[in-house]
Formats: C-alpha cells, structure tokens, sequence
C-alpha cells in the first residue's frame, strides 16, 4: 500500500470517531462531549446506568452502533454487488434480498396482526428481524440452488430481480388484506430506522454483519478476478461456481442483516463503492474494499445523525435522508459516464 | 531434439457442443503435441472449432467425448485442481476485458493468484515476476500505467505479459492479433516465437495469417473443413507438401502457391 493511501485510511478512521461522537451529542436533548466521556468511563459500575443520561446514552450508543455497522456492511456490499455483475448501478439488493426479506416481514406482521396475536414490543421486534432473516436466507438458497443451473451472471441478475417482483407483487397483495395497523407497522418498518434496537439485536446484527465482512474481506483476491471477467478468472484456474457462492452468502449476511433489523436502506450501497473508487482511483479490491466499508460506516453515522436532528422533535425517516444525499452520487456517476 | 518431452499431448479428442439428442460432434479423434520451445500456429475456418479446442486444452470446458485425454508433461489432469492446472497452461483469451482504474502492475498480479497471499498481496517475488513479464513484451516502463490508457497492441502485449507472470509451461492464446493493425500483428506473433524460444515455453496460438504461420511457426495444426472435417498437424513444408492448404477452400477452383504463400484462382 502506498503512503498516499494509508494516509486516506487514517483520516476516514478519524473521521469515522467524530461522526460517531457527533451522532451521540445529537437528539433531542443535546449532550456535551464531558457527558458522554463521563459515561463512557463510568458506565460499567452501573451507577450511571440508571440516571436520565445512562438512559439516554444506552439508547443512543445501541443506534450509533447499528447505524455504524449498518453503513460498514451496505457499503462493503454494494462493492460486491457491483463488482459480481460489473454493472455500475447493482446496489446491495439487486438479488431481491429487500424484497425477500420484505415478504417475510409482511407474512409476519400481517398474519400475527390476523391471528391475534402481536402484544409486546420485544414479540414484534423480534418476529420482524426473525421473519426477514428467514425471507432473505430463502431466497439466498434458491439462488444458490439455481446458479449452478445458469451459465452466466446477467440470467442470475434477471432471476434475481424477477424473485424480486414476484415477492413485491405478493407484498401488495398482503397489503390490500390487512388491516390499518399492521400496514402502517409495515411500511415503519421499510423507513429505515436504527432506534429502538435492543442490546439483543445489535448483538445478532454484529454477529451477522461481521460474518459477511469477513466473507468478503476473505474474498478480496476471487473479486479481483472477477473484475477480469468469469472466463478470465477460470483460465486462471479459479472454480468461479465456488466463488459465486462464498459472494452470494455474504450478500445476504450483510444485506440480509441490515434489512432484518433496521428496514430496506436505500442508495448508500450504490453510492458508497463509487465515492471510494473516485477518491482512490484504483479498482483493486484490497483498496476498495476497506475503502468502502469505512466510508459506508462515516456515511451512515452522518445520515443517522441528520435523520435524529431535533427538527421540532420531527425525525426524517433513515431512508429518506439516505435518498437525498445517495441520489445526487449516483446521478453525478451516470453523468460523468455518459461524458 | 534431445531430451525433449511432449509439454502437451492431445490423445483422440473429440470436439462439439450439445448434450443428450442434440449433441453435435464438429471433430473427431484429434492427436496432436506440442513440446517446450515450439510455437504451433492453429488455422481454421471460423466456426471449425478452433476457440472450442484451445478452451479443451485449457480445460475451460470438458473434453467432449470420455475417451479424449489431455496430458500435462505426461500426466492427464483428470480431477479438477485450479493451482495445478494454472502451473501447466495460461490461456489468454481473444477479447480481455480493460478495467478502468486497474493499474498493470495488479493485472498481472492476477494471473498470480496461486502464489500470492490470502489478500492477493505481490510480495518481492511476484514483483520480480511480472517485472520479468512486462520486460519480456516490452513494457516494462508502464507497470503502474491505468490498463484503460493503453493503446490496442499495448494491451495485448499486457494481456500476454499476465499470462507470462503465472509461470506455466505452456500459454494458450485465442487470435491473440485479431484485432492488431499490422505493424501490432507481426511485433505480437515475433513476441510468441522470442517467448517459445528464449523462455522454453510451449506456445499455441490460432490465427488467420497463414502465410506468416507457414514462414515463421514451428508447427502448423490445420483444421479444414472440404468434405470431412480433418485435422491435420505438422511442419510448414509438410503441411504444403501434402496439399493440406487447399482443402481451407470449399471449392476447387482455388490453388495455393508454394513458392510465394498466396492462392490463386485457376
């Protein structure tokens, strides 16, 4: 690694700390940096556990923390994405991932919402995360089971977005049925929001999204190669089935994860690759990818810090913050393509 | 030659596509071999086969009929080893893809996939591996150029050099001039004769210049296609004096001349 480079991962990894500290001060009470040190260095005793600021700041850090490994994750698979099918615009549920997950999350919401059940907050947070996990790892076996039927990535692509449609179109069927409440839990849910996790859940993300981070840390050199095209990486002598597969899988840890605990979070994983690749002007993996994954983390810290601003005690909903500030790099790509 | 073992042999391969009742053989029973320091010209018609049988030998597809064997310095590579398979042969394709941003030192690295660290790291062997590589085509000066700035016959060479840097024993390469002008194609085709004679390597490449193949290449393998298809191989002189080269035409009327590697109409 040059000298150049290194200097760019310090300041991200800075840059990544204030945001961080930045996303814990803002709210809708606002706390002093001494607050959040004071609880930090205090916190394991206990004591201030339970004060206002205790309750606050373990909100807070369990948001941060999702909203960092979220980004962390979105980014690093949107790299994947767009590097397995080398198509500038993949983004990290080009596969139907979101919309897997997503018919999972409205069979459970809607169904419990028809059966009765649903009291309890820590039931439906659970059966959410649950329910979208076991949509996206359905889907992830089916396509694993039907790559290995197709020749080639773009029939994998067109399966994917047709898997896609198929849940999207019985998500709006589902809809049509159900009743206001569960609609309106629903729809909450494909916002986008990293507040209100439990210690539990941000443990099973971590779990997960580090999973996948790893997968692809460990895929870096297969990626390299698949940027040569498939026939290039198997004169190489690369099993590309295999390399498909070890992809595909941490596709859905980190997609599939993200979007089981914290909704369907749009355009940072399109956006995030693009920005690395213009600040570093390499297509190397071994740059790009830890690239992305701490620009994703900045990114999102930033997004979530802005979507909690106290703008009359009114949050913006994670996606549309996301929207707005991941559709101008994407419009700025197309445009600087077509050029 | 002493000493000088068959780097690749082709025992009765079969060539074709399909499966099941539509399975379509294009070639049968093909023999042929090539030894370290040869280069072989493949010429053929489009559409014989020629791009099917160099992908066979570089096991990008199975051999089509269970009886072909393909052997490596002897040894038939029956089960499927991506490290052992990439000491043998490096295979450069007709049409390699340019990836914007990718500098020529990591193209190359990548060839060197087996040899290289879990994160794809060029330790100083590989540096001096595909440094070794680039010197050999002539580009040792652009290592960290952006592969998308160079020019057609640049990129080739680079495209070579990558096959170079894995090491192997024998390179493969699919109409590696098809798209050269001519300056770039004959430079490319010197460049395959330096690489066979200098580095010992095993050298195959199919091309449409037959009368650059006849002069300059060690052995011809000559698919045709008027009546049955065949498959013929030998030295230029042999393949001239057999009248193998008419047989590229489907009609009669045309008529090769020997004396100065052109065909005439009679």
């Amino acid at each position: 690694m040059k000298g150049g480079n290194a200097k760019y991962f310090i300041l991200f990894s800075t840059a990544i700390v204030l945001a961080a500290l930045l996303d814990l001060m803002t709210g809708s009470v606002s706390l002093a940096p001494s607050d959040i040190f004071s609880y930090l260095s205090g916190g394991s005793n206990g004591q201030a556990a339970n004060s206002t600021l205790g309750v606050i700041m373990q909100f807070r850090l369990l948001k941060m923390l999702a909203a960092l490994m979220s980004g962390a994750a979105l980014g690093c698979c949107g790299l994947l994405m767009q590097t397995l099918f080398r198509n500038p615009l993949a983004d990290p549920y080009i596969l139907g991932i979101s919309s897997a997950s997503g018919l999972g999350v409205s069979i459970f919401v809607l169904g419990s919402s028809a059966l009765g059940l649903g009291a309890g907050t820590m039931f439906h947070s659970l059966g959410i995360a649950g329910s979208a996990l076991a949509g996206a790892f359905a889907l992830a076996l089916l396509i694993i089971y039907v790559s290995r039927r197709l020749k080639d990535n773009l029939s994998l692509l067109i399966f994917g977005i047709m898997v896609g449609s198929v849940a999207s179109a019985i998500i709006t069927m589902l809809q049509y049925l159900s009743a206001d409440s569960a609609l309106k839990m629903y729809v909450l849910w494909t916002m986008g929001s990293f507040s209100g996790l439990s210690v539990q859940s941000v443990a099973a993300l971590a779990v997960m999204l580090l999973a996948g981070l790893l997968l692809s840390v460990l895929s870096i050199k297969d990626l390299n190669t698949l940027l040569m095209g498939e026939t290039y990486a198997q004169a190489i002598g690369l099993n590309t089935g295999r390399i498909k597969i070890k992809v595909l899988l941490a596709a859905t840890f980190l997609a599939g994860g993200v979007t089981a605990f914290c909704g369907p979070i749009g355009f940072v994983g399109i956006a995030i690759p693009h920005v690395a690749r213009f600040i570093f002007r390499n297509s190397n993996h071994r740059i790009l990818l830890p690239a992305s994954i701490l620009l994703g983390a900045f990114v999102m810290l930033i997004v979530d810090m802005i979507s909690t601003c106290p703008a009359g005690g009114v949050l913006i909903p994670v996606n549309t913050v996301a929207a707005l500030m991941g559709i101008p790099v994407i419009l700025a790509i197309i445009l600087k393509n077509r050029k | 030659m002493e000493n000088a073992c068959n780097i690749i042999e082709l025992k009765n391969i079969d060539l074709g596509f399909g499966k099941g009742s539509r399975r379509r053989i294009l070639f049968r029973g093909i023999n042929a071999s090539v030894r370290s320091g040869q280069v072989v010209a493949l010429i053929g018609a489009n559409g014989r086969g020629k791009s099917t049988l160099l992908r066979t030998i570089c096991s990008l597809i199975p051999v089509f009929n269970k009886e072909g064997r393909i052997l490596f310095n002897g040894e038939s590579l029956n089960s499927y080893s991506g490290s052992r398979l990439s000491s043998m042969v490096a295979y450069v394709p007709s049409r390699v893809e340019r990836v914007n941003a990718l500098s020529v030192r990591d193209m190359v690295g990548l060839n060197r996939y087996y040899k290289t660290n879990w994160c794809g790291k060029l330790r100083s062997e590989d540096e001096a591996a595909i440094l070794h590589s680039l010197k050999l085509v002539g580009l040792d000066s652009f290592i960290d150029a952006d592969c998308s700035t160079l020019s057609d016959g640049e990129f080739q060479r680079v495209a070579i050099a990558a096959a170079l840097a894995q090491e192997s024993g024998a390179l493969v390469l699919d109409e590696p001039t098809a798209f050269l002008d001519i300056a770039n194609k004959f430079n490319i085709s010197q460049l395959l004769s330096y690489i066979a004679h200098n580095e010992g390597k095993a050298v195959i490449f199919s091309t449409h210049d037959l009368q650059y193949a006849l002069k300059y290449c060690d052995r011809i393998w000559l698919m045709t296609e008027s009546g049955e298809p065949s498959f013929v191989e030998g030295t230029a002189s042999e393949i001239i004096a057999g009248g193998h080269i008419n047989r590229l035409f489907s009609t009669p009327d045309i008529h090769f001349n020997s004396a100065n590697l052109s065909f005439e109409r009679i």
